[in-house]
Order: structure tokens, then C-alpha cells, then sequence
């Protein structure tokens, strides 16, 4: 029973709750054998970055870099909005593994293939 | 699923304590990846949650649930059969 599923997220470091959220739901899903997305739009496509989110962690959560990296590990893609990267000078050279830049048109072909979406 | 005198031998533990919804399937799923296939995984939690989200992956993932033992209001012994 594998299914599709998009989880949104919007924060990097002004919100550590907000960013590190997404990622442990979508985490969960992809150790239930989902495929899992998370898609950052704007402030969260920071979280793609090298480095950004290492210093991320919400008290009473895990510290967003592991749960990122057995994200990754688990199967998971973190795809980071071009139109938000593009004004913040954020190219395919800054992002991290698993990550990578996709356009609107991508998102929603995803979604109408049957994609659930979770915002957070 | 519940009584002892039909408990399934396990060939593994995890002692999933201090575990809470954001972790302890993603550690389960860890843990099972090394096992070989047909092999039955006991997993220990002290979450109630974990017999709500214990199922569920068990559903998701076709890991068989064989048989859970709540010790008390909060202790689990979960039983998995990796597909």
C-alpha cells in the first residue's frame, strides 16, 4: 500500500518548530514505505541548503539534521521551490543531498497524479 | 493478539523507550531492515501512542503485527514478522 504524499513547509530558523515538523511526518511516511516529499517554499527553501538547518533544533524534538538525513536515507526528496529559491540566490550547487530545485508545474503534475499535500 | 502463552519467539529487540511518535517508527524501520525476511521483531515501548502508530506501519508497510502484550498503562511488547 504505498501512497504519494507532499509535506509543505514554509520556516527555516525563525520558526524551528514550523521547520522541523514537516520532516518528521514525512520522515514517518517514508519509513512506512511512502513516497515522501517535503517541498519548501519560501523561508524553507533555506533548509535545502549546505549547512543551513544544522543548528536547528526545537526543544522536545529531534535536531532537524538527523531527521533530515534519515529522511534522505529513508527514500524521502526534499524539493525546494525554484521561484523561492531564485530571489534568494539559491542555485542547485547550494543544496544538500536528496534535495533538489522543481517548478510549480512539476508540483502540481505531482499533485493531480494523486499526490496528498500536508501543510504545516 | 494479546495472550502471553502464544507469544512468538523473537529473534531481535528494541528497547524503543524514550521513543515518541516522531521517532519510533522510523527507528522500527531501522531496526527491521537488518533483519532477514520471515524474522520477528519484539519492540519494547513506554508511549501509549505506540499502540495506535504500531498498527498502523504494521498496515502500511505489510510487517505483520503477530501479537502485542500491554504490560501496563503505558508499556507495550510489540511482536513484527518482516515480510
Amino acid at each position: 500500500m504505498t501512497s504519494k504524499i507532499v509535506v509543505h513547509a514554509t520556516h527555516g530558523k525563525d520558526d524551528p518548530e514550523r521547520a522541523t515538523l514537516p520532516f518528521i511526518v514525512a520522515n514517518v511516511a517514508a519509513s512506512a514505505d511512502q513516497e515522501a516529499v517535503v517541498l519548501l517554499t519560501i523561508d524553507g527553501v533555506w533548509l535545502a541548503t549546505k549547512g543551513y538547518g544544522d543548528t536547528i533544533c526545537k526543544e522536545g524534538f529531534p535536531p532537524l539534521r538527523e531527521v533530515m538525513q534519515a529522511f534522505v536515507a529513508n527514500g524521502g526528496q526534499i524539493w525546494a521551490c525554484g521561484t523561492c529559491a531564485k530571489p534568494r540566490g539559491i542555485g542547485e550547487s547550494d543544496l544538500i543531498a536528496g534535495a533538489r530545485i522543481v517548478t510549480a508545474a512539476h508540483v502540481v503534475e505531482y499533485l493531480a497524479s494523486g499526490a496528498a499535500a500536508l501543510t504545516i | 493478539m494479546s495472550d502471553r502463552k502464544e507469544l512468538p519467539p523473537a529473534d531481535a529487540t528494541l528497547d524503543a523507550a524514550g521513543a515518541s511518535c516522531a521517532t519510533l517508527t522510523p527507528l522500527i524501520r531501522t531496526t527491521i531492515r537488518g533483519l532477514a525476511g520471515g524474522a520477528v521483531l519484539e519492540v519494547r515501548t513506554d508511549d501509549p501512542s505506540a499502540r495506535v502508530d504500531i498498527p498502523a506501519w504494521s498496515r502500511l508497510t505489510g510487517n505483520e503485527l503477530l501479537a502485542s502484550v500491554e504490560e501496563d498503562a503505558a508499556h507495550t511488547r510489540f511482536f513484527l514478522r518482516k515480510k
